[in-house]
This record gives C-alpha cells, structure tokens and sequence, in this order.
C-alpha cells in the first residue's frame, strides 16, 4: 500500500485495478493501523465508495478521466472540504463543517481524487509535533513512541504508513517540510501565491501555503501540476502560468550550483547523525555533477525571533473571528463580551492562547516599532539575502530539522525548545520561497530529511534537483514497518 | 526582560485565563519576548519592512458580485439562529 501514486496510476489506467479495489486495500490498511498511528481526525469511506465506483464505470466506458482519477487522498484538517468536518485539531471548530469547497479541494476531486480522510495536526497548525492537537497525538510509523513533526503530522504519518497515497498539508514555518522530514516522505512547500489558498484556515496570512505530502518527488510534481495556478478567491494567487512538473524531471544537474548557509549548518541544535547524512547528500550532489559552497547568510541567525514576532502578530488578527457568533464552539454567558472571551478561553488550547497574546503584545501600542516594525525589517533583510544568493546558485540545502524525530513529550512543556525544531524551515517562508524535503539518510531507524529551496516559482528547477537526488540513493524506498492492532494487541 | 501588563493583554486577545494558566502563559509569554529581543542587535536603519508577499503584484479581477447559495450551509453551523440571522446575548452590560 505504498506505492507511489505515479505507479498506481498506471496501474487504474491499464486495468490492472480498480479505483474500488485500492479503495478497498487503503480501507483495510487503515483499520489495520490506524488505532496505532492516529493520523486521521476523521475518515469517510463510506462517502468515498460511491465516487470510486464511478470512476471504474467512467473508465470502463472509455470516459476522459483527470490524471489522479480513483486516488484515495487525505486532507489537512485545516483545508476545507464542504460537508466534512473542518476542525483544525481544534475544540473552538470540533462541530464546523464547512458549506464550500478550497480551491484545492475542488481541483483535486476535478482531476478525480478521492477523500478518504481528514487528517490530525497542530491546532490551528500550530506547532511542530503534532501533540497540540486538542484530540489526540499521532503517532510516527517509524516509531509509535515518537511525533510525526508538525503541524502537518498526520498528513505525514498517512502517506509514510500508507493510508492515503499523498495528502495536502499547509506550511507556515515548516509545517510540511518537517513533518515529511521525521516520517521519511517527500513534502513541498510551494512559492507563496502558487497555489490558492482561499478555504485554508488562516493562521499566518503572509506565509501560510497549501502543498502535498507524497512518496516520491514525481508525485510531488504531479499533484503540485493540479493544484497551482490563479484563482479569482484568493488576491494573493499569481497568474504566471502553471508549467508541466513532471517534463524536466529526468535533465541531469551537471553543473547544478548549491549553497549550504554555514549559520544553519553550524548550528549547535544539529545533531551528529543529521550532520553526517547531510553530508553524505552534498557527496551524492558531488558525484551527480554539481558544485556545493558554503557561504554566509548573517540574517538566518535572527529568523526565528522574526517568525515568532510575525505569526503570532498575524495569528492573533486571523483568530479574532472565532467569536461564537457565526460557528464554532459558544459558551453563553450574559453579554455578548463575556460570551466572546468565555468561548475562545474553553475553545482554545494552551499553544494556541501562547501565540495570540503574544501576538496582542508585538501589534500593541507602545511596542509595535521594536517588536513588528523591526521584525518585518528583519525580514526585508532575510529576503535580500536569498535574492543576493540566488545571483550565484540554483538552489540552497541544509537538513530539513536540526534532529530526527523526537519523543512524544519531549519538548512538549518547553515551547522555546519546540520552536528550534524550525530553525532550518522558518528562513524560507519568511521569504516565500519554494522548497521541498526529500529523504536523506536513517539514524537508528528514523528517517533524516533534506532541505531543497530554490528561487521563487522555479519549482520545475527545484523539484529536477530533488529528482536527480533520489534517483541516485535508496532511502524513498525504505517503508516502516507498522505493527497492525489486531497483531500486536494478540 | 520587558514587562508588560498581562491582564491587559488578556483584554486585547479577548481571553479569560484562570490564575493557573494565566501564570504559566505569562511566564511563556515572557521568555518568548526575550527570546526575540536579539532582533535589536540587526540594524535596520533605512529597511522598508516587509507588509506585502505578492512579488508579481495583486491582480485585479472584474468587480461583480457572485452571491454565495449555500445559506443553510453557513446557517447550520450557528450556535443560535432565528430567521436567519444569529443571536447573540445583549450587547451592552447592565448599568
């Protein structure tokens, strides 16, 4: 059940299945396993039969099919899909179902995919180990003791277990990369205004960015082909045009130029073994033709700072609506002030309040100009850096996290120390730049991932780099081992 | 380490936080801001911030109205409704 979805395709295209027979397979993979990985908030199979049976009986009569016609696919939880529940990991939203589809809903089930599930994250995608959730915490396939990264943690641990084969995730400050890095997948976070966001959940209006967790870098260019281009609902979708992903996959990359920024390379966070693999990949890039330089990029050392500076500001304007007025979670109260803050005092967890009044605080008079001001400086700066580097090279690595995927509670009551899991992620969506993680290596069972970022709607480039890589190792090959419920509760 | 009045912030972030999580959140919130202080070490002097992402420009669609069908859609998911509209407590606080 972890075929790619390249190779299931052409496996429905010549009838050598059927769109109800892998529904069934991932049906059953999922009640193998899903009671120990807990990636799904919910599931709707039954909704989903229907749609496969279709699909055959338009295959069988010779019908035009979309390209991921009979996929079985799952959604972040923060992605609306019309009818499903819509919670975002959240109590404030546990009943909301959303009456209109995202536009990347709508262009993956145009192309004829599936859903078969919603999955687990960070509340409000926030957080990087999916233990915010205000449900339950999934569980990493490599591992069932550890976090599966986030927030995107349980699109990550579907497609790596195989119960879905790829999902959407969003990516703020790493939210795909890091969690495709910690379950061995490949994850894309695309150029900010490439894919439509209009019926994503807002948390961070200037970085957020819908893109697909997949088992292969191929998978990753096909689906990113459906769901990018223009769209009227979101202003912020650029109308360049959407090229074919998949054609420059297979040009070489002799003379491919990368730069590995010595203020994250050097970071004491990483560890040893990421350090190592990481290395490894520059040899393997070596030996595939291309040239790799360490350089200097001074404004990476205050990323983090400006990021939790600009989200939490961002967050707390975009969370303001969860009022118990129009949806969500109401706790009555006498007057419509206490009813408001009644509501989103139970509502909300304890990252997500984190957040908002920080954010109330860098936005707040008297301290606007030191804190938001100067963060949204920082970031002209981070910004310039890229643009200065990308005068010289085609594309910037670095491990994808500084660490393999850590214990369930192991930073979970230290946010400071949770926050440095982003370290290497944060940088590029302060500049809104494509990037993608591919895996890289394995220490003591738990996958490493690679960073790939590359100049801003060049995602063919980035994604021929990531290619020419995993073409030429074996680690995407590698599956967990998922103990079923009923095997080990015998 | 900046000081800041935290129940004012409470206020601003429309939260009520009981004293348990008010202090743990305070004192969160705290390390948090002096965490980020090293931004001062940047000189900025003359940088336009960053408020916008859209490099190409935002583009301009035609200014028609498309009405949303799905009422009941948005209405199922009111706490109180009547008539369509959503209730709510009182507005103002008795005197």
């Amino acid at each position: 059940m972890t075929l790619p979805l390249e190779i299931l395709s052409e496996a429905l295209q010549s009838g050598d299945t059927s769109a109800e027979a892998l529904l069934s397979a991932m049906r059953s993979r999922v009640d193998n396993i899903e009671g120990k990985v807990r990636a799904f908030v919910n599931t709707h199979f039954s909704e989903a039969y229907p749609k496969a049976k279709h699909m055959d009986h338009l295959r069988k009569k010779g019908e035009p099919l979309g390209s991921l016609a009979g996929i079985p696919i799952a959604i972040k939880d923060n992605i609306c899909v019309k009818g499903m529940p819509t919670t975002c990991s959240s109590e404030i939203l546990k009943n909301y179902r959303p009456p209109y589809n995202a536009t990347v809903v709508e262009k993956l089930e145009a192309a004829g995919a599936i859903i078969v599930g919603k999955t687990n994250m960070d509340e409000f995608a926030m957080g990087s180990s999916t233990e915010n959730s205000a449900f339950f915490n999934t569980r990493n396939p490599w591992n069932l003791e550890r976090v599966p990264g986030g927030s995107s943690g349980g699109s990550a641990a579907a497609v790596a277990a195989g119960e879905a084969v790829f999902a959407l995730g969003s990516d703020t400050g790493g939210s795909i990369r890091q969690p495709a890095s910690f379950c061995g997948i490949v994850g894309l976070k695309p150029t900010y205004g490439r894919v439509s966001r209009y019926g994503l959940v807002a948390f961070g209006s200037s970085l957020d960015q819908i893109g697909p967790l997949t088992r292969s870098v191929k998978d990753a260019a096909i689906v990113l082909g459906v769901i990018a281009g223009h769209d009227p609902k979101d202003s912020t979708c650029s109308t360049l045009p959407v090229p074919d992903y998949t054609a420059g996959l297979n040009k070489d990359i002799r003379g491919c130029k990368l730069a590995v920024p010595k203020e994250l390379y050097e970071n004491p966070g990483v560890e040893e073994s990421v350090r190592k693999s990481f290395d490894e990949a520059l040899k393997t890039y070596q030996a595939l033709g291309a040239s790799c330089e360490f350089i200097s990029m001074k404004s990476f050392d205050y990323a983090l700072s400006t990021y939790y500076v600009i989200a939490p500001a961002e967050a707390s304007s975009n969370l303001e609506r969860y009022d118990g007025v129009r949806y969500g979670l109401r706790v009555p109260a006498d007057t419509l002030k206490a009813m408001i803050c009644n509501s989103r005092s139970k509502g909300f967890g304890q990252e997500v309040k984190r957040r908002i009044l920080t954010g109330v605080f860098v936005l707040s008079a008297g301290y606007y100009d030191a804190y938001y001001l100067k963060a949204q400086q920082v970031r002209t700066l981070i910004t310039r850096e890229y643009n200065e580097a990308f005068k010289r090279f085609d594309a910037i690595i670095t491990p994808t996290a500084p660490t393999v995927a850590f214990e369930i509670g192991e930073k979970s009551s230290d946010p400071i120390a949770m926050y440095l899991s982003d370290i290497m992620t944060i940088p590029v969506n302060m500049a809104g730049l494509p990037s993608i993680s591919i895996p890289c290596g394995f220490s003591a069972g738990l996958p490493i991932g690679l960073q790939i970022t590359g100049k801003a709607f060049e995602e063919a480039a980035l994604l021929k780099i990531a290619y020419a890589f995993e073409q030429a190792t074996e680690y995407h090959k590698k599956e967990p081992d998922v103990p079923s419920v009923s095997a080990s509760e015998e | 380490m900046v000081e800041f009045d935290f129940d004012h912030l409470q206020s601003l972030a429309h939260l009520k936080l009981d004293e348990n999580e008010k202090q743990k959140l305070q004192d969160q919130v705290g390390r948090i801001l002096k965490h980020v202080e090293n931004l001062s070490e940047v000189d900025t002097h003359g940088i336009v911030p960053t408020f916008t992402m859209e490099s190409h420009g935002t583009p301009l669609r035609p200014d028609i109205l498309v009405p949303f069908e799905n009422l009941s859609g948005i209405m199922d998911n009111a706490p109180l409704a009547e008539n369509n509209a959503f209730r709510v407590p009182k507005i103002l606080a008795d005197k």
